[in-house]
């Protein structure tokens, strides 16, 4: 870039004036959304006549009427345009797709010329999550990429979701990619502590040639996230904030109001049809989702700064974030800011540093989710005709009605602070680094990062809800410090025209140290203070401290023949602390290849192919997402009169090692008229030596050995298409979309036993079946006789008795989706614009647990707000064929509570209007305004009957839903 | 651009290998939460700590605690299930218990896990070196008195899942699978009954052979009274008379005997306390901890803290069993009251054998497990000797009931006949040991079945079992499910269902 720069300079510098011209100035857009282009050299043909456009695009030369313009911009189309003797030449540049192959693209430890890479790798732009209202941008990432499986887990603000990448990768470790910021690596978590609009780009590392580089943490790929970095010339900056509301989508299942309530009291003699109360109790009548879950606000303001001389340039943020919860005393709070620098510092010296703080606060609001009182289920549970807020409007204290008479409303007791919980979170992200220009062609590259976490969880009760402690508060206070020292050396060279090697060789250390402490104390002075000050009385304490150590050594080269064919090598050796000591170091290797057929006479002939790339690799990977001591005989603690004991407390395995993931991707990248690009990749994992808890006799003195076992493949295909459908001076469509299958199988577990012990509710994990296969008892009808339920047995036959020995395995319904993917439109008219993303997940089940607590129909339930049709439609005397048994009936789980929970959504519908520049110019000092309107989950289709589909388990009880927002924002550049 | 020197390179590469060298020692990370086995046998006090480990299991609440102590008298005549019991032991209650069942799994863990600690504890404690400040000799004998105890502690955990799990028959090919050294393998075929005895019985001579005086006063520990104890009732389980009389003999050697007042008596029960009668009862903390709350079976035969209102217990002692004692019997008072259940108005015998002790305030019908008892070992005798010499046997008869029962006239034995004899040891054994986890097994090598019927509707429907007759498969627990899915060389006891 800064070669681009300087050589416009030198041509700026030689711009000569001749007599017989005449000036002819314009503007030089983007095709593709009308942005303007800063810096684009405008040349005169056959001349060394020409210039550059300047911040708003524009330019000025002085020309021969016949003289033709040549308009040249890295990554954009070479135009040549006649003047013909106007005096204004405008130009909408497009995007080149030849040239984007060379594109640089971060691969982690060294950048390659997008056209050179053999792996299968994702480019999510920044822009993408920008701006949105989710207190964990991660989650904002669902249905971007093909492969990447993003759920939530749950819908709390700032909850971390679940990610995976082409399939469950384990059964018993972790499955979440690692996450690498700017060099670093951080934990999911993190992401709610991080301000989404320093976002550049996420790459997303897939294939064995674009992970086995990570080792032992590559298995489940690597999502490497890029900050915005500075830029030198003129110094910009932005504006980004919104405002905006979020609420919870009304459930398709409807809870019974105040006259079926009743009549279904009467029905089951709960009340007598006289009882002179009705009359009363009609005269309320309460939608309680809506009274209880309410709408809630959300803010985002951030201030961006790029700017830089040619020997530095900065880029520097502040953000503040807010968003409150559908649940009642829900609040979280982010305020952060970042520092990114980058210094030439010698001729032979670059320096730099990327430094990020930020501080997050959470009111975290009763979550208990088998619990009458958290307010997702008490929205479900209140009876109708029960009046939440006493006449002041307040909360009212004590509940009056059904299963809550007499109970204090914990609605109530948060609304005046008598109880509480939350979070705050301390994080620091950071890293330094230097990057040694040898001899030219070879770099040295060393980066030292720190990631620091300072995480604090605070409850207190006030004496009126802990009497017995006379108050009571709880303090937990851990801290995490993961810290990384990278070392490589790259050598970059183009031999003879026709062999280019990129390569390079380093270490890299790897530590983290987390420990812990919590304390409680009760007795408080008054019931106003929560501090330990004024608590008299200490009730426990605790504490821990893990530490974890890797070191890797590693190596990749890239070499090219002729710029056709490309052969990838990668090597890693990792050594870390989990194993055992038989088994710390595992090595780790991928092959790639890669066919540029462009570039064959053959292929190059046909115009409308303009890129045609065939790649394949496979190689290894490892996992060590299992814990932090999970190879080492342990004893720990017991008593036996009152002495102190020890007890083997885990079975040590010292040949225990890295969890194996081998890869095998085959892909083809086309593009069409340099409009359409379209990727499709099959791939083939197989996990093998799985860390799993194996079975084993008392006789070794535990039921449970950790060992390496089983295998377990996931194989799938993947598919992107984006396109440019219309393009032209004042439309524009483009449309990206992608689609994966996965199909996840269990090929061996323990050699010896095909099952997995204790898989959840509802779950087998067997050999021969799909990770997250739900076996369950099937429900056949109730019994028109007597009312009672009849299921069938495993047979296929009635029966009248529930026995687990029933339960068989429901094909193809797993918890996990195997089809899943998203697509996006943008239609731009002008300035103004719509942008639209749908996501879908199809095959996806969960058992609807919330759901069995609103139909069983029995005393122990019937204190509870129903179902609206389970006073119609449950049996009530012979003869009734009826959706419901009897009144008095059992709670038994079968696959009537098992619930599609396939989804297709418009996870965005925006609105957006760029102000014309020449409404701006006449503003000095504003660069660019942009207005939108954005809703987010606006749309969901799905079968499933509660709050929300999108939940990662394989049984949803009172889940904090997913919620809808709705948000007003501009960006402004000044 | 200035061209480096090679120096640059090299030093470029030895900062990236000096980054090797200095890590490859941090990869041995150890935890901070609970200690590595290799760590355990560095000192003869971490050693004891590990010691103190291996007896852990005796106060489980599937052990002694609770369920080996309640399970041989719930399977037998003794106990009955109120109608209102709360279904806990329900398996037990209905002789129902199968392969996937809690209650034979319970023991099965907890006595494999502790024999699993013995032999570590075996394979290490050679090991311990003094420490600088130690004496070599004393470290050494303290060496011999553990080892010597976790002989008799592998024998007693293996004698109990042998009563359990096998036939006590020394022909019969189904004894237990066990290993002497700790393994991490998971397959394990069963040795046969007689392998599995003579381990039992090295271990004990072993243990006798080297215990000497250690802990002679203790209670809470084996010593030499408690390992013979033990050795007098495994002979006695597999007819081994004359070496179960031997063995006892060693006990009625010692310092005990029947406590002769009623006020000493009750220590015993209430207090868990009686120097004559206890000779091996479980050590608890003096300050409240898991070990408390393991050991509440009163909680099942009372279970009301408020002596204010009447008790709720799951289980009462059968008529058939209280009527055994005569009013004039010190134990009928000690063992069982009258008082109407909280839920059945009329009143009922209530079992009071575990009252309680005071000392472990807030864990309700919390009572120390004796494990070993002086009367117990003078019956075991009694049995031992009936075939070879009914005279000793009539005499340590009158024995324990002139100390029992207030005014028992003696002569009244001196009258039986042999067969009325052996008829009154056992009624004696029951009676003496009821609701301390003995009566199952005593009828399991006697060859005698149960006979459970319903005596009133005070009693629950299911735990009316009519007759077993001897020689039901049930009178060996199953092998656990999970034993049998891990370990694929294990063989099911005869008559329960295969997975």
């Amino acid at each position: 870039m800064k070669k681009v720069l300087l050589m416009l300079f030198s041509v700026l510098s030689c711009l000569q004036m001749t007599a017989q011209t005449r000036p002819v100035k314009g503007k030089v857009t983007d095709s593709r959304d009308g942005s303007v282009l800063l810096g684009v050299s405008v040349m005169v043909k056959g001349t060394t006549t020409g210039t550059t456009t300047n911040v708003d695009g524009v330019y000025s030369l002085n020309v021969a009427d016949n003289a033709t313009l040549i308009f040249n911009f890295v990554g954009y189309e070479v135009l040549e345009v006649p003047v013909s003797g106007k005096s204004t030449v405008d130009i909408q540049m497009n995007l080149d797709v030849k040239t984007l192959a060379e594109f640089e693209i971060s691969t982690g430890y060294v950048s390659k010329r997008k056209g050179t890479i053999t792996g299968a790798i994702d480019v999510i732009d920044g822009k993408r999550i920008e701006s949105r209202p989710s207190g964990n941008f991660n989650h904002l990432l669902q249905g971007q990429a093909a492969g990447v499986y993003v759920m939530a887990n749950g819908g709390r603000p700032g909850a971390a979701p679940q990610i995976f990448i082409r399939g469950t990768g384990s059964i018993n470790s972790g499955l979440a990619p690692l996450y690498i910021v700017d060099g670093q690596p951080v934990s999911p978590s993190d992401f709610a502590t991080i301000s989404q609009n320093d976002i550049e780009s996420f790459n997303i590392l897939k294939d064995a040639s674009a992970t086995a580089v990570y080792g032992s943490r590559g298995a489940n790929g690597v999502i490497l996230i890029t900050t915005k970095r500075g830029k030198s010339g003129k110094a910009t900056l932005d504006y980004r904030g919104f405002y905006g509301v979020t609420e919870i989508a009304e459930p398709k299942v409807r809870m019974m109001n105040t006259k079926e309530r009743l009549d279904y009291e009467v029905a089951i003699g709960l009340r007598q049809a006289n009882d002179p109360a009705i009359p009363e109790l009609l005269k309320s009548d309460y939608n309680q989702v809506k009274e209880i879950l309410k709408p809630a606000l959300a803010q985002s303001h951030t201030i961006s700064v790029r700017t830089g001389t040619d020997k530095t340039s900065i880029y520097m943020s502040g953000e503040y974030y807010d968003q409150k919860g559908v649940y009642y005393d829900n609040d979280f709070s982010r305020v952060g800011a970042r520092l990114n620098v980058d210094n030439t510092t010698t001729d032979w010296l670059k320096t730099g540093l990327n430094m990020y703080v930020g501080y997050m606060e959470e009111a975290l609001p009763n979550e208990t989710r088998n619990s009458t009182g958290n307010p997702g289920m008490m929205a479900y549970l209140v009876m109708p005709y029960e009046n939440l807020r006493s006449e002041s409007g307040n909360w009212r204290e004590i509940l009056r009605h059904g299963g809550y008479t007499n109970v204090r409303s914990n609605l109530w007791s948060r609304e005046n602070d008598f109880t509480g919980s939350g979070n705050d979170h301390l994080k620091f992200l950071g890293n330094v680094f230097a990057e040694a220009t040898i001899i030219p062609d070879l770099k040295f590259t060393t980066r030292y990062s720190m990631n620091l976490s300072d995480y604090v969880t605070k409850t207190f009760n006030q004496p009126l809800l802990a009497a017995a402690d006379n108050g009571n508060a709880t303090r937990r206070f851990s801290r995490w410090n993961n810290g990384t020292w990278t070392n490589t050396l790259n050598y970059r060279k183009t031999f003879a025209r026709n062999h280019s090697v990129n390569a390079v060789v380093g270490s890299e250390y790897n530590y983290l140290t987390d420990y812990d402490f919590t304390a409680t104390a009760r007795n408080t002075s008054s019931p106003l203070l929560q501090e330990f000050g004024t608590m008299l009385n200490p009730v426990s304490t605790g504490g821990s401290l893990s530490k974890y150590r890797m070191f890797g050594v590693f190596g990749n080269v890239n070499y090219g023949f002729k710029e056709k064919y490309y052969l990838d090598l990668s090597i890693r050796r990792d050594g870390s602390s989990k194993f055992g000591r038989n088994q710390q170091w595992g090595t780790f290797w991928s092959v790639g290849a890669l066919w540029n057929a462009k570039s064959e006479p053959f292929i190059a002939q046909y115009e409308w192919i303009s890129d045609l790339r065939v790649r394949s690799s496979i190689g290894l990977t490892g996992n060590d997402d299992i814990g932090f001591y999970p190879s080492y005989d342990l004893y720990g603690g017991t008593t036996y009169e009152g002495r102190p004991g020890l007890i083997p407390s885990q079975a040590g395995n010292p040949d225990l090692t890295w969890e194996k993931r081998r890869k095998f991707n085959v892909g083809v990248d086309l593009g069409i008229h340099n409009r359409v690009s379209v990727t499709i990749d099959h791939y083939r994992e197989l996990t093998y030596d799985m860390v799993l808890d194996a079975p084993v006799s008392y006789l070794t003195g535990f039921t449970q050995v950790k060992g390496n076992m089983g295998k377990m493949s996931n194989n799938g295909v993947e598919f992107t298409v984006k396109g440019d459908v219309l393009k032209n001076r004042d439309f524009a469509l483009r449309v990206e979309g992608n689609l994966t299958y996965n199909k996840n199988k269990i090929r061996d577990l323990y050699g010896y036993r095909d099952e997995l012990l204790g898989s959840g509710t509802g779950i087998l994990t067997k050999v021969g079946y799909p990770r997250g296969q739900f076996k369950y008892n099937r429900f056949s009808r109730i019994n028109p006789d007597n009312g009672l339920e009849l299921w069938l047995d495993k047979n296929g036959k009635e029966t009248d008795k529930f026995d687990d020995a029933d339960a068989v395995i429901q094909e193809g319904k797993t918890m996990y989706a195997p089809w899943y993917g998203g697509a996006t439109a943008d239609f731009s008219w002008k300035g103004l614009g719509i942008f639209m993303q749908w996501n879908f997940m199809e095959g996806k089940y969960s058992v609807n647990n919330t759901t069995a607590w609103l139909v069983w129909n029995n005393a122990s339930w019937s204190n509870y707000n129903r179902v609206h049709d389970l006073g119609e439609k449950m049996w009530k005397k012979p003869g009734d064929v009826a959706k419901y048994p009897k009144y008095g009936s059992g709670t038994q789980f079968d696959d009537r509570y098992l619930e599609d929970a396939s989804f297709v959504r418009l996870r965005e519908l925006t609105v957006y209007y760029n102000v014309p520049k020449n409404v701006l110019s006449k503003v000095k000092v504003l660069r660019s305004v942009r207005a939108y309107a954005r809703a987010n989950n606006l749309l969901t289709f799905t079968e499933w009957t509660g709050y929300d589909p999108e939940y990662f388990n394989n049984l949803e009880l009172g889940i904090y839903p997913v919620s809808r927002s709705y948000t007003f924002g501009i960006d402004i550049g000044f | 651009m200035r061209i480096f020197n090679k120096k640059h390179i090299i030093a470029a590469v030895i900062a990236i290998s000096a980054v090797g060298s200095a890590c490859n020692k941090q990869l041995d990370q150890q935890p901070n939460g609970s200690l590595s086995s290799d760590l355990v046998y560095t000192s003869i006090t971490a050693a004891e700590s590990a010691f103190n480990g291996m007896y852990s299991p005796l106060y489980g609440a599937s052990y002694y605690g609770r369920g080996l102590t309640l399970i041989p008298d719930l399977l037998t005549e003794n106990l009955i299930a109120g109608s209102w019991f709360s279904n806990s032991y329900s398996d037990i209650v209905r002789w129902g218990f199968h392969s996937g069942g809690g209650d034979g799994r319970g023991v099965w863990s907890v006595a494999y896990s502790a024999l699993h600690r013995v032999n570590s504890f075996l394979a290490n404690i050679d090991k311990v070196e003094p420490l600088p400040n130690e004496n070599a000799e004393t470290v050494n004998k303290k060496k011999a008195e553990l080892k010597a105890q976790a002989y008799a502690l592998r024998a007693l955990y293996m004698f109990d899942l042998t009563r359990m799990f096998c036939k006590l028959d020394l022909n019969d090919p189904l004894g237990l699978p066990f290993v002497l050294q700790p393994t991490v393998e998971t397959f394990h075929a069963r040795k046969t009954v007689k392998e599995t005895y003579d381990q039992i019985e090295s271990d004990l001579n072993t243990a006798l052979g080297s215990i000497g005086e250690t802990n002679v006063t203790r209670q809470t520990l084996f010593n030499k009274y408690s390992i013979a104890a033990l050795q007098s009732r495994f002979y006695l389980y597999f007819g081994k008379n004359d070496l179960a009389a031997t063995a006892a003999d060693k006990v009625l050697a010692g310092p005990f005997g029947f406590e002769a007042d009623s006020a000493a008596q009750s220590k015993v029960w209430i207090n868990d306390q009686g120097a004559k009668e206890i000779i091996l009862k479980v050590g608890l903390g003096t300050t409240q901890g898991s070990d408390w709350s393991a050991v509440n079976l009163g909680s099942l035969f009372i279970n009301q803290p408020d002596p204010k209102f009447r008790p709720n217990p799951d289980f009462i002692p059968s008529k058939d069993l209280v009527n055994l004692y005569s009013d004039s019997d010190l134990r009928k008072g000690f063992y069982f009251y009258k008082d109407s259940a909280r839920q059945y108005k009329d009143s009922i015998w209530i079992v009071k054998k575990y009252p309680g002790n005071p000392a472990y305030t807030g864990v309700y019908g919390a009572n120390a497990p004796k494990l070993f008892r002086y009367a117990e070992v003078v019956l075991n005798k009694m049995e031992a000797i009936y075939p070879t010499n009914k005279a000793t046997a009539k005499t340590l008869l009158k024995s324990i009931r002139a100390s029992r029962i207030k005014g028992y006239d003696v002569t009244i034995v001196d009258a039986y006949d042999d067969a009325t004899l052996l008829a009154q040891i056992r009624i004696e054994r029951r009676k003496e040991l009821a609701v301390e986890g003995h009566y199952w097994f005593d009828l399991k090598r006697w060859g005698v079945g149960v006979n459970k019927v319903r005596e009133g509707a005070y009693q629950a429907l299911e735990s009316a079992v009519g007759v077993i007759a001897p020689t039901d498969y049930h009178w060996q627990f199953p092998v656990p499910d999970t034993e049998m899915q891990s370990n694929p060389l294990m063989k099911q006891n005869t008559g329960y269902a295969t997975l």
